[in-house]
């Protein structure tokens, strides 16, 4: 199954997204939790604090900027753009949602 | 499972067309609200549409998402000093208000979720028809 969090800039999407994932992933799901936003905060509300998310960014920016190639496979992308939430949720920022298929 | 935080606004919406689930979030603000309806209306004929009214201070906030996206099953998550704390904190609201009511809303509804989905997909296409 996915989810997708939408709506305007600022209603708390982002407060959704993180809650449901680590929710889910106390049901017993393994839940991947992507962060499409241009500005993304989904690791604060995941849990994994402000400086991890920080670092994240600064992957995505790197990749983005052409400083790091591109994942090749969405193996790379959850290994290279991603770290580990409580409750088993892995994270995973992203550019674009058409990045973004988990298959 | 997939969670997918999108870029704000209507836009990712009608690129996120794999998604099973769109929950649109929407405060008690009339722009917000049409952006929610609007989002909606992209996905309600592909995905099942569950309305999120965030940061609700009472009954007439309530209403004033039903007003426009009541066909849709809509959850509370009312407005809470313990949420607000967790954001300006840089904390996970279910770490730092587990017991607040809009955490136990979410958490409610993430559970019918992951029920939902494993049940399978025969089970979730049958409750997503539109009743209209």
């Amino acid at each position: 199954m996915k989810i997708a969090v939408a709506g305007k800039g600022g209603v708390g999407k982002t407060t959704v997204s993180g809650t449901v994932a680590r929710a889910l992933a106390r049901t017993g799901h393994d839940v991947l939790a992507l962060d499409a936003d241009a500005n993304p905060m989904l690791g604060v509300s995941l849990g994994v604090g402000p400086e991890e998310t920080e670092r994240l960014l600064a992957v995505r920016q790197a990749i983005d900027a052409g400083e790091i190639e591109h994942q090749r496979s969405t193996e790379e992308l959850i290994e290279g753009c991603g770290t580990d939430a409580p409750d088993g949720v892995r994270l995973v920022v992203v550019s674009r949602i058409d990045q973004a298929d988990p298959g | 499972m997939v969670v997918c935080d999108l870029e704000a606004g209507v836009g990712p919406v009608v690129r996120s067309d794999q998604a099973d689930v769109v929950l649109a979030v929407a405060e008690p603000t009339v722009k917000s609200i049409e952006v929610a309806r609007r989002a909606v209306e992209i996905a309600a004929g592909r995905a099942r549409v569950i309305v999120i009214a965030n940061r609700v201070r009472g009954e007439e906030d309530v209403e004033a998402v039903r007003a426009v996206l009541g066909d849709h099953e809509v959850v509370v998550v009312p407005e809470e000093p313990g949420i607000a704390g967790a954001d300006r904190d840089g904390a996970a609201p279910l770490d730092a208000a587990p017991e607040s009511a809009g955490v136990r809303a979410l958490v409610a509804l993430a559970e019918r979720l992951g029920e939902r989905a494993r049940r399978g997909p025969a089970a979730h296409e049958t409750r997503s028809e539109r009743r209209s």
